[in-house]
């Protein structure tokens, strides 16, 4: 009886462990639903098992033919193309791609891509608009440009990023503006340190700007 | 009696054999412990060019505050450090990693192939800043994540300062265009230059590592485009000043740059990772509460409580493995800021590190992260706010003007001649539970009313607590408020858009508005 007892005890411990050793394995769960996410939605995508031979490819070429087959519906315009940055964790790849009219890029937009160790993607988020062309904007001269934004800001002097051109497209418009990126010093700004502007080529407009990062 | 032992023997095989699948389910394998090891000890390369540096500092190296820059004693702390990876072994660069003195353009310093210098020498500072970003690089591309090297990043060791006497660091992310280069500024070369130690690089390069293990979404997005605080600007400065203090293996940062300044006695750290003094706050409540009365959250204040809570984790993977514990750690911190959305709050931060837990360590360590938190007052789940928080706004036309003197100053103006609105506003909570993480929104509905400081975190509101932020009265709005630049180009009417007030543990509020 007690040579029984022991045994029973032993077989349950078993079954305990073994059941624990099959739970399943804690991972992010999949988002199912629309392939097709609109602008800034993060979906995962339905069908991406199909068009992928996930076992012999690298999670960039896994992220690219996916925005390959998601660009028609999309409405990825032909004057637009893609540049992708990857970025690698123990647990998983994303691949980010912006997005670029001829050799400027268009400031915000782009897509992400988020690729498991399965090679399955998990994530998609868009950020694209199908934007109309931005090129042939006029450029006013580099002088009246810096002569407009002079009393506020104080030009990082020789820099190469001076005035690199950029697309901008407020949150509204169908067509980008050309514009420049420069990295100044703010006169009168309450927190001091290094900044970039981006301000419109025609007119010198501020459109936008952004800080350092400060230690104190 | 032989029945027994032979399910003993099976019951053995059998757990065996799980614990070896779960132990591949849960991601652990493929790191080199042993070569990571080394990498955190800056022992790694055994041949190539290598630099004599006191490390981390003068002062940490001899533990005396009379050590100085240019103390000859400090000859007996030097040690040689590999300089890995140079183009070229006569100048302090390759594709990536630009070390210059003050400038992105100008040339690299060239050196005759020695590396050692006394540590009051430019040359000095240029040593240890590429020996400092590149042992870093190494070991968080070790770990198994990817730093992003497509654009170069310049290191500047005397930047110019914003103001004479200045001494600080800066990191520069260029985040609009996907061109431009990454820069790391230090600033000031008195006695306790910054670019004299170590842990500087170690958190400014710190800077560039979490945008790379967040793939560049903006972990604190609002912080760069003007916030004065939100919660992700504090994780921002805490996973900074954690992989400082956690591959330089001590539990604080800064002494040596903390001997510039007179609120810090000699030898006191500019932050520290464990309870150091019984008289500073140790808790999330007490540094993320705004009182209304003048007492805001500071994202270094509020860095300094959530590296504690990194250090508590930490110290429990390194009870049993020191060297190795620490190495696990800060993979699965860096794992878990990459599941952390744009603008993250502590509270994503938290329930990232449980997620990346679960996922490497098949969540053995969920207590103690949870207990970690919660001792310092983050819960994961606050009791709900009742009633959203109550607002009132009134925004502001700003105009940019130079003065006689040349100055450029800035007024009130009317709204067609504005070049900015700003957003004067009070915010109440009307429950009788605290509202966690509120943030003040200012979101556009025309194309002529351009984002700007588009959210605010204002910290915790206690019960019954009003926050005021104006012109004139409670918090500046200049430093604390919202904000939109105007482009008049071809309009003259009344731009809409509206303000929404959140709390992390209760619904929103919205109003919405036009510019009269």
């Amino acid at each position: 009886m007690k040579r029984l007892l022991v045994v029973t005890f032993l077989t349950l411990i078993l079954i305990v462990l073994t059941l624990a050793s099959r739970s399943p394995r804690p991972v992010a769960e999949k988002m199912t639903g629309r392939s097709l996410a609109h602008r800034g939605e993060i979906v995962a995508p339905q069908s991406e098992k199909k068009h992928l031979d996930a076992g012999t490819l690298s999670a960039l070429e896994v992220a690219d033919r996916f925005i390959e087959n998601q660009k028609k519906e999309l409405g990825f315009q032909k004057h637009h193309s893609l540049q992708s940055v990857s970025f690698r964790t123990p647990l998983k790849t994303v691949v980010k791609y912006s997005v670029h009219e001829g050799e400027i890029p268009l400031m915000g937009l782009g897509f992400e891509v988020e690729v498991d160790g399965q090679m399955q993607v998990t994530k998609f988020e868009n950020n694209y608009r199908p934007l109309l062309p931005g090129s042939g904007g006029s450029a006013s001269a580099p002088e009246f440009l810096l002569e407009r934004l002079s009393p506020r800001y104080e030009v990082v002097e020789n820099d190469p990023s001076f005035m690199t051109p950029i697309y901008f497209a407020s949150a509204q418009a169908a067509k980008p503006e050309l514009a420049y990126i420069l990295r100044v010093r703010d006169r009168a700004g309450a927190r001091r340190g290094p900044q970039q502007i981006i301000f419109r080529a025609s007119d010198g407009q501020i459109l936008s700007r952004s800080r350092s990062r400060s230690e104190f | 009696m032989k029945s027994v032992h032979i399910i003993f023997l099976v019951g053995c095989l059998l757990l065996n054999a799980c614990t070896q699948e779960l132990a591949q389910q849960c991601g652990s394998a493929d790191l080199n412990l042993d070569g990571l090891v080394r990498l955190r000890e800056g022992t790694a390369a055994l041949s190539g060019p290598k630099a004599s540096l006191v490390m981390p500092n003068p002062l940490d190296a001899t533990r005396s505050l009379q050590a100085l820059a240019d103390s000859p004693a400090l000859l007996n702390y030097t040690a040689l450090f590999p300089l890995t990876a140079l183009s070229s072994s006569s100048r302090l660069e390759n594709t990536f990693i630009k070390i210059r003195r003050n400038s992105t353009t100008q040339a690299a310093t060239v050196f005759s192939g020695d590396f050692d210098f006394s540590p009051d020498t430019a040359e000095y500072a240029e040593s240890m800043a590429y020996y400092s970003t590149t042992a870093m690089l190494l070991y968080v591309e070790a770990l198994g994540f990817t730093v992003n090297r497509k654009r170069p990043l310049y290191v500047l060791t005397n930047a110019p300062g914003q103001y004479e006497g200045d001494i600080n660091a800066y990191y520069e992310h260029n985040q609009f265009e996907s061109t431009l280069p990454r820069i790391i500024h230090l600033v000031g070369d008195g006695d306790f230059s910054p670019a004299i130690d170590r842990d500087m690089y170690w958190h400014e390069f710190g800077h560039l590592v979490n945008e790379s293990v967040t793939f560049d979404r903006g972990l604190d997005l609002a912080g760069a485009r003007g916030a004065a605080f939100t919660e992700g600007s504090a994780l921002h400065e805490c996973l900074a000043d954690y992989a400082a203090e956690s591959v330089g293996n001590k539990d604080f940062i800064g002494k040596w740059i903390a001997r510039n300044f007179d609120e810090y006695d000699g030898g006191k750290p500019l932050r520290s990772a464990i309870d150091a003094s019984a008289s500073r706050p140790t808790t999330f409540t007490e540094r993320l509460l705004n009182d209304g009365a003048g007492k805001v959250p500071e994202r270094y204040q509020v860095a300094e409580i959530c590296t504690r809570v990194l250090w508590e984790i930490r110290s429990q993977f390194t009870e049993y493995e020191p060297a190795k514990g620490a190495v696990m750690a800060d993979r699965m911190i860096l794992s878990a800021a990459g599941s952390l959305p744009t603008d993250a709050s502590i509270r994503d931060f938290h329930q990232a590190l449980l997620g990346a837990d679960k996922q490497l360590h098949c969540g053995i360590n969920q207590r103690s992260i949870r207990a970690a938190f919660e001792s310092r007052g983050v819960k994961l789940n606050p009791p709900d706010l009742k009633t959203p928080l109550q607002f009132y706004y009134k925004p502001i036309g700003i105009q940019e003007y130079e003065d006689l003197n040349g100055q450029s100053l800035l007024r009130q103006s009317t709204f067609q001649e504005a070049d900015y609105v700003y957003f004067q506003i009070q915010v109440s909570n009307p429950n009788t539970t605290t509202a966690h993480n509120v943030r003040v929104y200012a979101e556009s509905g025309s194309p002529h009313l351009l984002s700007d400081v588009y959210m605010q975190g204002l910290g915790d509101l206690a019960p019954g607590q009003t926050i005021q932020v104006g012109l004139s009265q409670g918090l500046s709005v200049f430093t604390y408020g919202t904000s939109f630049i105007m482009d008049h180009a071809g309009y003259s009417g009344r731009p809409a858009y509206q303000i929404r007030v959140t709390a992390e543990n209760g619904g929103e509020s919205i109003q919405a508005g036009v510019l009269q």
